[in-house]
């Protein structure tokens, strides 16, 4: 008989409950474990400044779970009973009183902080002063959502003081990337097959694409927007666990510290961008009026909560190389952008052209190899390659070998976030990031960000839908290399 | 106009399985064609040809619908076209119709990208105008792995001759972006014919001893073309209207667009006053005549626009030959 891994008893602890976040990601995503039987006994405690009643809270997670497929009226009243709100600023000591009574019964706690970055700090301190960051009856985790810290000193503060209260074994700092199917599959893909490692290097890879593009705006959130920007808005999380993920050496095991200690040596060899290059590797760019999924949409400029003289770029791109026998002399070229043609997270690994050109026309190379894994949307592997036409010529034409997740594994992947809750609750954090991790990628940051800073005027502009700034160009502009379309 | 992706892929599966009960082969690229007209352009001659033997995702931008109706909005239309092989399989275009209106949005890359089959070639067969067009231009080049043209039929929409090479110069040379161009390739014949009547090793030294061309029939553009390529083949740079060879010796090169009852004749004229004659048919025999009274009568033919369109959309690379014959517009 098969056996479901389900957590043990547990309370999570939502800061910020009311936000965007818990609404559209994380009580999905904690209903669906549930309904997967790997939470049983558990509460859940939303904690948050506005003034809702227990009533109005449950109906808001009525609405937030309405989605979720697959479930009886039953274990929908099941679950919202099982939510309780608690109204509290994160300054009142009172509130945090309070949440110890919310604990009692429960072993285990998980604290989830959902809320604007300038709150960490105060809950932080809090969980630490009133000594609810210990437990000796079981487990207690913090799960730290992104953005973590603006530049490396922030960044450092942060982890001093998580570090000042918790463990580091204690301490989950979430990418919701790595949560993902493909990202996993990737490891998967490189070290469970044979046929892909020896070619993983600077031997036979040309270079590295890695692009997260969105086709949405900054909505309504332009004044969060304003202060962070493409470069620490998405690259350097997300699009640095992915390169990381994609470059590291294998490793000794598939423990958290083995994987994390290849991933923090990836970040660790990028070449530093110094002050006098940042302009021939890095571009920056904000988005113009144009028409995305054929309706026009206003330039960032224009935007809610925007400075119309801001600075903050909505695209950001970079040409990296990393300083490792394995990689030495490859370019990594990474993207990310608000208002591209569509929304596509993908890795690209573009392999070299064979040493001598017997096939098509003279001085028009076929077309590289390029293993494409998919991140988002339709999740999925595809390896192009060159093959010969039907006939009696010599025609050849590149033919793609398919693999998407969807059409492929009968049940439904699962969300990102269900699949990180559910680790966090089993105390496997190998896919979330360390503290090193973290400081190592903002260190590299930090010096583009301290270049951006002397920097006036006006930013490149790109339109809306498009495929991002000409400027970018310039950073594939070598042989036939040209960046993947969106 | 708001263009729903998952909607358009239902509705797209939903006509291929009304149409074939077949299993339904998979496409191969995605060809966007921009257009003034739905309905006047070669394109549709082309894929003509091109159904049944390749399936793809066909997406047709017509660009002029907002100055015959200022009122016009872009609109979407989608439907799809199966041939049965001789597998049994069907092979089908599935082809959605962007007409862009007034707004500008149907030609917008944001409204025609999502719907581009991801990790397939993608192809813009360009049968605009292109000097008028570089916005739109800029945007499709930026998404395709090669771009067609027809710089003949973007003469005779409008574009000024004299500028239209410059526009595919800079995106051939300058921007090496793979592109094809239908004028040029429909030189391909005469080209060879040319090239041919030099094989023979006694009549190769002639190649450096011409000092002048003359060339009847074909358009303008390609008759540029055709002399662009000349001096490409044989070292020559340019110098004001003509050319000079690689002793620095005068060239001339004349055209005229006259009909003369064959699609194209050549006159090679050597430094010894004796000349070559090539006269070429669309189809059938041509005639060479070599200055020592000796003739031959090859047989020739010149491919169709479909025939064309589909060798360029199994070829995916630049055409080498293109690419160097517009350099020689940097060669002063």
């Amino acid at each position: 008989m098969d056996t479901v891994d389900a957590a043990e008893p547990l309370v999570i602890f939502i800061f910020g409950v009311t936000g965007d976040l818990t609404r559209k990601k994380l009580m999905p995503a904690l209903f669906s474990l549930y309904l997967n039987e790997r939470l049983s006994e558990f509460r859940i405690v939303g904690f948050a400044r506005r003034e809702w009643s227990q009533e109005h809270f449950r109906d808001q997670v009525r609405e937030m779970i309405a989605n979720v497929g697959g479930a009886s009226e039953e274990q929908r009243n099941r679950f919202v009973q099982s939510v309780v709100y608690l109204q509290s600023t994160f300054e009142d000591p009172a509130g945090y009183e309070k949440l110890r009574e919310h604990a009692a019964g429960f072993p285990n706690r998980i604290y989830y902080l959902s809320t604007p970055p300038g709150a960490y700090e105060e809950v932080i301190r809090s969980l630490g002063e009133h000594g609810l960051a210990r437990s000796d009856t079981g487990y207690v985790r913090i799960i730290v959502e992104k953005p973590f810290g603006r530049d490396l000193a922030s960044a450092q503060s942060l982890n001093s003081l998580l570090q000042s209260c918790f463990d580091e074994s204690q301490i989950y700092r979430i990418d919701h990337y790595l949560g993902k199917e493909t990202v996993q599959n990737l490891m998967m893909l490189r070290f469970g097959n044979g046929i892909f490692e020896p070619v993983w290097n600077n031997r036979y890879v040309d270079h590295v694409q890695i692009t997260v593009a969105e086709n949405a705006g900054v909505g309504t959130r332009g004044n969060y927007y304003e202060r962070a920007g493409a470069l620490r808005d998405m690259i350097q999380n997300h699009t640095f666990q992915l390169l990381a993920i994609t470059a590291m050496e294998p490793p000794n095991d598939t423990s958290p510290d083995s994987i994390r200690d290849e991933k923090v040596k990836i970040i660790r060899s990028l070449d530093p961008v110094t002050h006098r290059e940042p302009d021939r590797h890095v571009v920056r760019a904000q988005y113009s009026a144009g028409v995305v999924d054929g309706s026009e949409v206003a330039g960032y400029l224009t935007e809610d909560g925007v400075d119309p003289e801001s600075q903050t770029e909505t695209y950001a791109a970079l040409r990296l190389y990393l300083d490792s026998w394995r990689w030495a002399g490859v370019p990594f070229v990474l993207r990310t952008g608000k208002r591209l043609s569509r929304k596509a997270t993908e890795i690209s690994v573009h392999f070299k052209h064979p040493p001598l050109h017997f096939f098509g026309p003279a001085g028009s190379p076929l077309q590289r190899n390029v293993l494409s894994i998919r991140i988002q949307p339709q999740e999925g592997i595809t390896l192009n390659v060159n093959a010969k036409i039907p006939g009696y010529a010599t025609a050849v034409r590149p033919v793609s070998m398919d693999f998407a997740y969807g059409s492929a594994f009968g049940p439904a992947v699962p969300e990102a976030y269900e699949r990180l809750l559910f680790d966090a609750m089993k105390g496997d954090n190998t896919l979330y990031t360390r503290n090193d991790e973290i400081e190592a990628s903002w260190s590299f940051i930090n010096r583009i960000l301290d270049h951006w800073s002397t920097q006036d005027g006006p930013l490149p502009q790109y339109a809306a839908g498009s495929a991002g700034p000409d400027e970018a160009r310039g950073l594939l502009a070598d042989g036939d290399r040209r960046w993947r379309r969106v | 106009m708001i263009v729903d992706v998952p909607a358009v892929e239902q509705e797209l599966a939903r006509i291929q399985r009304e149409l074939t009960n077949s299993e339904v082969r998979t496409s191969l690229f995605n060809l966007v064609v921009f257009s003034p007209d739905a309905e006047k352009t070669m394109a549709n001659e082309a894929l003509n040809y091109l159904l049944g033997k390749r399936a793809a995702r066909v997406i047709h931008i017509v660009n002029g619908a907002a100055h015959e109706n200022p009122t016009e909005e872009s609109r979407l239309d989608v439907s799809a076209r199966c041939f049965i092989d001789t597998e049994r399989k069907s092979v089908c275009f599935q082809e959605i119709v962007i007409t862009n209106g007034s707004d500008g949005a149907g030609g917008a890359p944001g409204s025609w990208v999502p719907l581009l089959v991801r990790d397939i070639p993608t192809l813009i067969l360009w049968q605009d105008t292109l000097c008028d067009n570089q916005d739109l231009l800029a945007h499709a080049q930026e998404q395709a792995e090669k771009l067609l043209v027809d710089t003949e039929q973007s003469v005779a929409l409008g574009d000024p001759e004299d500028a239209i090479l410059e526009v595919v110069h800079r995106i051939v040379v300058t921007d090496r972006i793979p592109v094809s161009d239908f004028a040029f390739k429909r030189l391909r014949t005469l080209q060879r014919l040319v090239a041919s009547a030099f094989d023979d090793p006694k009549r190769t030294p002639l190649l450096d001893e011409i000092s002048s061309v003359d060339l009847a029939g074909t358009s303008s553009p390609a008759g540029r073309l055709f002399s662009l390529w000349l001096a490409d083949r044989l070292g020559w740079t340019i110098d004001g209207a003509h050319f000079r060879d690689r002793r620095n010796r005068p060239v001339a090169f004349n055209h005229t667009q006259v009909a003369v009852g064959c699609s194209a004749e050549v006159h090679i004229d050597l430094m010894t006053s004796e000349r070559i004659h090539i006269a070429m048919q669309t189809a059938g025999c041509a005639d060479v005549d070599y200055p020592e009274g000796e003739e031959s009568h090859p047989v020739v033919s010149v491919p169709g626009n479909g025939e064309l369109l589909l060798e360029e959309v199994d070829a995916i690379g630049s055409d080498a030959l293109y690419r160097n014959a517009l350099r020689v517009l940097d060669r002063y």
